[in-house]
């Protein structure tokens, strides 16, 4: 489609006046849309009552556990979406991307709007979950190879900014849809498929102002004053290594382990926050007040999203800071500190509870948070380091199977674990204090994998064919095409 | 003389982009985070 062509690699090549600081708004505009995906729990308790609309009705609303399949489909398929469309994401650069993306993701909202509006929820499944699931996992890695070609010099502040994005995406898309649903509601409609059509057109316009203001480096262009050294230290290599060849390195696999655990570890907790610091503390200390068990289960519910809410502020500046400092410190190194100290901090979390400070908890599960975001910030300049910049948004794409792993291993592990505790006496308070060792077990897993990373064998590094050399065979050929493509 | 009017014109227009990009992405995420704070309030009280 010629008229579409604009959108194309070689249109969007930046002039020599560009400023590389207009790259990462253009970047944050796509996560901050698609970072909705992880507030997408506002829409929980209303879509139970889509039909009852005071109270659900039982066996006409849908459940809770049918609508929490909505989170996880869109997950699952950002990892295989991230992973499948990789190279193709490499090769047709980030303008075009961001804009199927922007497509996909408000295309979602919509076929899922219809969904809810005639009350069918595999239409919502096949909406939000797989096309809007597929716009995540395109907006996820369109920006990061570029930013860290805008960036050479601090590739893991670069790619921090744009994922720190991602992380405020359900800061912003929550009460986003709070006030939306308020809106539209009537004594009918719960306003939620109005609030799926506004969300997607607005997500739409936003988009779409980053993919329009996307520009990508001229190949041979370099920041002002910046002098490439050969190789700064022994952890980042100057070679390149293809996406398919990647995955038979053992760097990868332990990077993947790295990430797996260290997401599962937080995104199990995440989701438990509120509950969790309820039982744990607000129960007591709002009956310790003297307030009637009305009172406090609604106090107890406040306090509670407010600590959800700042535990997202954590998960934010973390991606950021964390990020940033790895180009100081090195990214294996960074990986130690989320790891060693995570794994620390998580075998405290039950003390805390047994000595009754809530100011303790808060601040050991607000430095695991920000390390869990560290974790998601900083691995696409690890992959940088040991694979080289020539498909890394590739290789990022397939690493992130690891986070859709994640996304299924750590919920299902704190509330079956949970439930376990329950069923056998355990009183709610303590019921979590297991699952803690079990996050800081997994983070050990991960230190230990972290450990084992070394620089990749050179026999992994991709060679360009000479003429003088044997006829290619047909994945080299292939890659040879896809290369020939990014140079245009 | 003409180049250096040119520079500056650029710089300028730069400059210009820079503020409306950034501000575009920074207000969502400026009212996101004073929501976690007026939220968060609640928590300490």
């Amino acid at each position: 489609m010629s008229f579409l062509s604009f959108l194309d690699r070689e249109k969007s090549i930046a002039g020599p006046d560009y400023n590389r600081w207009l790259f990462p708004p253009s970047a944050l505009a796509v996560h901050l849309c698609i970072g909705q995906v992880y507030g997408i729990s506002v829409f929980n308790i209303p879509m139970t009552k889509l039909i009852g609309i005071n109270e659900p009705i039982k066996g006409v609303d849908w459940t809770i556990p049918e609508i929490g399949w909505i989170f996880s489909i869109a997950l699952a398929v950002l990892g295989i979406s991230a992973a499948a469309f990789g190279k193709w994401v490499e090769r047709s650069g980030p303008r075009k991307t961001m804009f199927v993306s922007a497509v996909c993701w408000s295309t979602g909202f919509l076929v899922s709007a219809f969904g809810i509006a005639i009350h069918n929820i595999w239409i919502v499944y096949f909406g939000y979950g797989i096309i809007g699931g597929i716009g995540l996992g395109l907006g996820y890695i369109s920006p990061v190879s570029t930013l860290m070609k805008w960036f050479p010099d601090r590739p893991g502040m670069a790619t921090g900014i744009a994922i720190m994005g991602f992380g405020g995406g359900a800061m912003i898309g929550s009460p986003l849809a709070v006030e939306l649903m308020n809106f539209f509601k009537t004594p009918s409609s719960m306003g939620v498929w109005e609030t799926f059509v506004a969300m997607g057109l607005i997500y739409f316009v936003f988009m779409l102002f980053g993919a329009l203001t996307a520009r990508v480096p001229a190949p041979d262009w370099k920041p002002e004053g910046w002098t490439p050294t050969p190789q700064p230290h022994k952890m980042m290599t100057t070679a390149n290594v293809t996406a398919d060849m990647a995955i038979k390195t053992p760097q990868f696999w332990l990077l993947w382990i790295v990430l797996c655990m260290n997401v599962t570890a937080g995104i199990g907790v995440l989701g438990q926050a509120s509950p969790m610091i309820q039982e744990m503390f607000l129960f007591k200390k709002f009956r310790d007040m003297g307030l009637d068990e009305k009172e406090v289960v609604k106090m107890a519910a406040a306090a509670g999203g407010g600590f959800a809410a700042l535990l997202s502020l954590f998960n934010l500046v973390g991606r950021f800071f964390w990020s940033s400092l790895s180009d100081i410190l090195g990214r294996k190194t960074n990986y130690m500190i989320y790891l060693g100290l995570g794994t620390v901090l998580y075998a405290l979390i039950p003390m805390t509870g047994q000595i009754g400070s809530i100011v303790l908890f808060v601040v050991f599960f607000g430095i695991i948070m920000s390390m869990y975001g560290g974790g998601f910030a900083t691995i696409p300049a690890y992959l940088r380091d040991m694979f080289g910049t020539m498909q890394v948004g590739a290789i990022h794409g397939r690493l992130l199977t690891a986070w859709s792993t994640a996304a299924v291993l750590g919920p299902v592990l704190v509330n079956y674990i949970r439930e376990y505790q329950i069923n056998n006496g355990v009183p709610k308070a303590e019921a979590y204090n297991v699952t803690m060792y079990i996050m800081a077990g997994l983070l050990v897993i991960g230190f230990i994998a972290n450990y084992l990373v070394k620089e990749v064998s050179p026999k992994y590094h991709y060679v360009e064919e000479t003429d003088a050399q044997k006829e290619p065979s047909s994945s080299q050929k292939e890659l040879s095409n896809s290369l020939q493509t990014q140079r245009v | 003389m003409a180049q250096t009017l040119k520079t500056s014109e650029h710089k300028n227009r730069n400059l210009i982009k820079l503020i409306i990009s950034w501000t575009i992405v920074g207000i969502p995420s400026l009212w996101a985070i004073w929501q976690v704070i007026v939220k968060t309030v609640v928590l300490f009280q």
